[in-house]
């Protein structure tokens, strides 16, 4: 049972802080020692004082107090204290609930595959540990608890699967007032030089993708996040203007789960409310909505994994108005006075917008511009004119920022969207994986008779990027991942890790589509399915018919060895029937008797009833003493006297 | 209220009582077979509950699932409970007479016929219970210790078997009369007094005090049933088979304890006071007899003597 601890605590070691870990470490070994009697047991001071120190311990490290990690470290502060003063049994057991409460709490902020196998084979070890502590099992004999537990798990999983499936789902009966801080990896709704380069070095899932029609080449893969519109002080963000059209422009209808799509994305929780979805997609399902602007938002912040559906829709013309035309072209006077003057200079060579965007998509190709991951640091003012005519070497943020300010200064409407380019194909799933280090930063500039259309400058720069990936990209630099020198990601090259890798994610996948994602709506179509109409009241009956099935295996389960005993031996079951009834009326008979002694029983006490009562039961008595003494060669005849008995019986 | 609670212990008893009548043997069946979840059991569903519910409100699909699968647990458990618990085959199987005021020991006999139990509590309330855990197809004997207050044939009634296996979650249990029977002596009551100032049995009153039965007089094999005391252990040390002692019997008449002789005390403790008698006759080795109203036991001096002597006493006004 102390060894439930470990993996208890362990389970949440991302989120305690060390001191608490090497703490819950010491118990454990504490409690062993004592167990092997090499020390006794603390005093009361001693434990006192070790309380108090470790709860100003905690107050002192933890930051914010009402917090899910919070919560959860003194949960295992608490856990491992009570380890400290285990004793009696009432402790033990306290000890094993907290324990598989603990082990749960760890899917809290996990639901990977991985997590839950833990999970689930360490509840074994906590419903051991109760096992033995009821029934005062002696160490010795553990293993045996050991293999029977396991095997009602076993037992337990076909119940939890019907569980699972019909017990029925609804959003938060109410809101935590626990929140989670944890720094989840994604993209941030502002983009300043640096950003995205620190995502890059993430080997992190940020969403996985299913086509169910034609997969679209690599290069036109831009899962759009965020639009910054807004350009000041060196960062691009979104504007009040901008957040408000995408909080109240809803543009697609929600429609059921079965409706025509064609891609499915499941995002990885990153605890924001935005999506991502390749240009002009409308939104078929989930709990989200797309914008007019072709972007997918939550209602609210997503804290677990999240599926949603899109069908591309034909791109919409979308006229600018003159206020939106001078916000999209908005930018401080008097910074990068010399990228201004390239503009002016490439007005006075260029007429039409569209050629001048060329003509810089061609200077960013046709010089020396390099894409890397470790850029050399930017000085805080006149960023663009120190990176086009400076170091000329960044990543996608860097130029899709510089060139943005030269795009606006030029007049032409632009917008940074940042997002995510590409993603990994998964042959074995059939479904595309979409890394935090594919995160991306391009432009959409808006142009007479096109409307918005993208405009990649670091494709123009690095064709590599977007045609095969951030890893050939970068692949002469070897920066990719640099920080996580043992991510997978970083072996791809070795077949075997590659292979292994795609096996992880494509089994993760079908976990979480299949499993952990199963909510309201997927209940609601499968049952629907099962049932053959989408008709709440046959899932109701469903329920009824599931549940009844379940309990009578139950009680069939339970009942059958008795059953089959009682099949074997007929003439003993309609003996008892007949003593039952007769000890009904006459308290002298119980069974046990031989049919003699009850006759006598009967005879002695009755002389009340009727003779014809008497000779019923002189007679079955007989009946009996000819079945359970007399060899009777003929089954046929045995079975006969064995109705008449039945018969009489009934009758008396 | 407490009326009300008194009245429903009553009906309950007498519930059980025509549920489960008084049986020698036993095998436990869905009929005999009650099952309710213990504090913990409760404490349990409170977690899953919990469990459910943070699931629910983080919208955590795996944490749900734990709370079903701990459900799921739960109601195994029952199922698992009962199977251990029902086919247990349980019978009384004798006891060892003890005095007044001692712990008796009642031994009973459990046997797994179709499959084996485990952790299966038995005895009476509060405190008198063992725990035994029997193989498929094997039986185990075991003992357990009642405190026997009263003087007669005690027996301790309705018995309660149970078990929490496998989790301590579910408590499954039975109340069973197994007929369990102890006879219990009376305590020995020592007194000073002699009982030659009764009548009748003044001479043979005096003569008890004669010592006369000191003088060793020789060895002769050994009769079984004859008190160990009187073994020659020396001798059986160098030969390896039993030798009594025998002693120079007293010419004078056995001595006759009896009721009647007793001038003070109620019954109670005159049986007593014969007891502590009888005791002290058997360790002299004394020929000796028992009178009671209305039965009488002819002097003798084995164990099997002592013990009728004592049983005598213990089941007084009984014959």
């Amino acid at each position: 049972m102390i060894i439930a601890l470990i993996p208890a605590t362990l389970v949440h070691w991302e989120v305690l802080p060390v001191w608490l870990i090497l703490f819950a470490a010491g118990v454990t070994v504490f409690r062993v020692a004592v167990f092997k009697g090499w020390i006794a047991e603390l005093n009361k001071w001693l434990k006192t004082s070790l309380m108090v120190l470790c709860l100003l311990l905690f107050i002192w490290t933890s930051r914010s107090l009402f917090t899910v990690e919070n919560a959860v470290g003194f949960f295992v502060l608490a856990y491992s204290l009570k380890l400290v003063e285990l004793r009696s049994q009432r402790d033990a057991y306290i000890f094993s609930f907290m324990t598989l409460f603990l082990l749960t709490l760890g899917l809290l902020f996990s639901q990977s595959l991985f997590r839950t196998v833990y999970v689930f084979f360490f509840l074994g070890i906590g419903l051991v540990a109760l096992a033995a502590v009821s029934t005062r099992v002696k160490l010795s004999s553990l293993t045996g608890s050991l293999g029977r537990v396991y095997s009602l798990m076993l037992l337990a999983l076909p119940l939890l699967a019907i569980l699972y499936v019909v017990f029925p789902r609804f959003g938060p009966l109410w809101s935590m007032p626990l929140k989670s801080t944890s720094a989840f990896t994604g993209l941030d709704d502002t983009v300043s030089p640096g950003d995205v380069a620190n995502l890059a070095q993430s080997g992190e899932r940020a969403f996985r993708v299913t086509f169910e029609n034609e997969v679209p080449p690599k290069k036109e893969l831009y899962w759009r996040g965020l639009i910054l519109d807004r350009y000041n002080n060196g960062r691009w963000s979104r504007s009040f203007i901008q957040q408000n059209v995408e909080r109240w422009n809803r543009g697609g209808i929600n429609l059921s789960r079965d409706d025509p799509f064609d891609y499915e994305v499941l995002l990885d929780p990153h605890n924001r409310e935005w999506g991502f979805a390749l240009a002009n997609a409308r939104l078929v399902s989930g709990d989200a909505y797309t914008t007019n602007q072709g972007l997918v938002r939550f209602t609210k912040d997503v804290k677990s994994a999240t599926w949603y559906r899109l069908a591309d829709q034909s791109p919409a013309y979308e006229e600018l108005t003159l206020t939106e035309a001078k916000r999209y072209s908005r930018l401080p006077i008097e910074e990068n006075p010399r990228t201004r003057e390239w503009a002016r200079d490439i007005q006075s060579r260029f007429g039409s917008p569209r050629e001048q965007i060329n003509h810089v998509l061609e200077y960013l190709n046709q010089n020396e511009f390099f894409y890397t991951l470790s850029p050399p640091l930017l000085p805080r003012a006149n960023r663009a004119d120190e990176f086009l005519f400076g170091t000329r070497r960044g990543f996608c943020e860097h130029y899709a920022s510089s060139i943005g300010i030269l795009f606006r200064a030029l007049g032409i409407p632009t917008r940074m969207v940042t997002g995510y380019q590409g993603g990994e194909w998964n042959t074995q799933g059939g479904f595309l994986v979409v890394h935090q280090y594919d995160a991306h930063a391009w432009l959409e500039v808006w142009l007479e008779q096109e409307g918005w259309v993208r405009v990649d400058p670091t494709a123009a720069v690095a064709p590599a990027r977007v045609e095969s990936g951030i890893r050939d990209a970068v692949a002469g630099e070897g920066t990719f991942l640099q920080n996580s020198p043992l991510d997978l990601a970083r072996f791809n090259h070795v077949n075997v890790i590659s292979w292994i890798r795609e096996q992880a994610e494509y089994l993760n996948y079908q976990w979480v589509s299949m499993v952990v994602n199963y909510d309201q709506e997927s209940q609601r179509s499968l049952l629907g399915r099962l049932s053959g109409k989408d008709d709440i009241r046959y899932v109701a009956v469903l329920l009824a018919i599931l549940a009844a099935v379940v309990f009578g295996a139950l009680g069939i389960y339970s009942v059958w060895p008795e059953w089959k005993k009682g099949r074997k031996q007929p003439i003993q079951r309609l003996y008892h029937r007949f003593i039952r009834k007769l000890a009904a009326k006459n308290s002298n008979i119980h069974a046990g008797m031989t049919p003699r002694q009850v006759l006598s029983a009967a005879g002695a006490a009755q002389s009340r009833s009727s003779v014809e009562y008497r000779q019923n039961i002189r007679l079955i008595a007989q009946g009996f003493e000819q079945l359970l003494y007399v060899d009777e060669p003929q089954e046929a005849s045995r079975r006969q006297i064995l109705r008449q008995l039945k018969a009489k019986i009934n009758r008396l | 209220m407490l009326n009300v609670i008194q009245r429903f212990e009553e009906r309950m008893a007498k519930w059980v009582e025509k549920r489960l009548p008084p049986v020698k043997e036993v095998e436990l069946s869905h009929r005999e077979i009650f099952i309710l979840p213990t504090r913990w059991g409760l404490l349990f569903i409170g977690l899953v509950g919990l469990l459910v519910l943070t699931g629910i409100n983080y919208q955590n699909s795996m944490i749900m699932a734990v709370g079903f699968f701990l459900f799921s647990i739960l109601l195994l458990n029952i199922v698992s409970a009962y199977r251990n618990f029902s086919g247990l085959y349980v019978k009384f199987h004798h006891s060892e007479p003890c005095f007044a005021g001692e712990l008796g020991g009642l031994e009973f006999i459990v046997a797994g016929r179709e499959k084996g139990h485990s952790s299966v509590e038995i005895g009476w309330v509060p405190d008198s219970f063992v725990s035994v855990s029997v193989d498929k197809g094997e039986n185990e004997r075991f003992i357990i210790e009642h405190p026997c207050p009263h003087r007669g044939r005690y027996r301790p009634g309705r018995m309660l078997l149970t078990s929490v296996f496998p989790m301590g979650l579910i408590r499954a249990w039975s109340w069973q009369d197994l007929n369990a029977e102890i006879i219990v002596f009376p305590a020995p009551v020592e007194s000073a007094m002699v009982w030659g100032e009764a009548e009748g049995d003044q001479e043979s009153g005096r003569k008890a005090m004669v010592p006369g039965q000191e003088d060793f007089e020789g060895l002769r094999s050994h009769i079984p049933g004859e008190s160990m005391s009187r073994v020659a252990w020396k001798k059986y040390a160098q030969s390896g088979e039993f030798y009594s002692k025998e002693f120079a019997q007293p010419l004078t008449d056995p001595e006759w304890i009896d009721f009647n002789a007793y001038s003070v005390g109620d019954t109670e403790v005159r049986l007593g006071m014969m007891c502590h008698q009888v005791l002290t006759m058997h360790a002299r080795g004394q020929l000796y007899g028992l009178r009671l109203p209305g039965k009488t036991i002819s002097p003798d001096q084995s164990d099997l003597h002592r013990t009728r002597c004592l049983i005598a006493l213990a089941v007084y006004p009984e014959l």
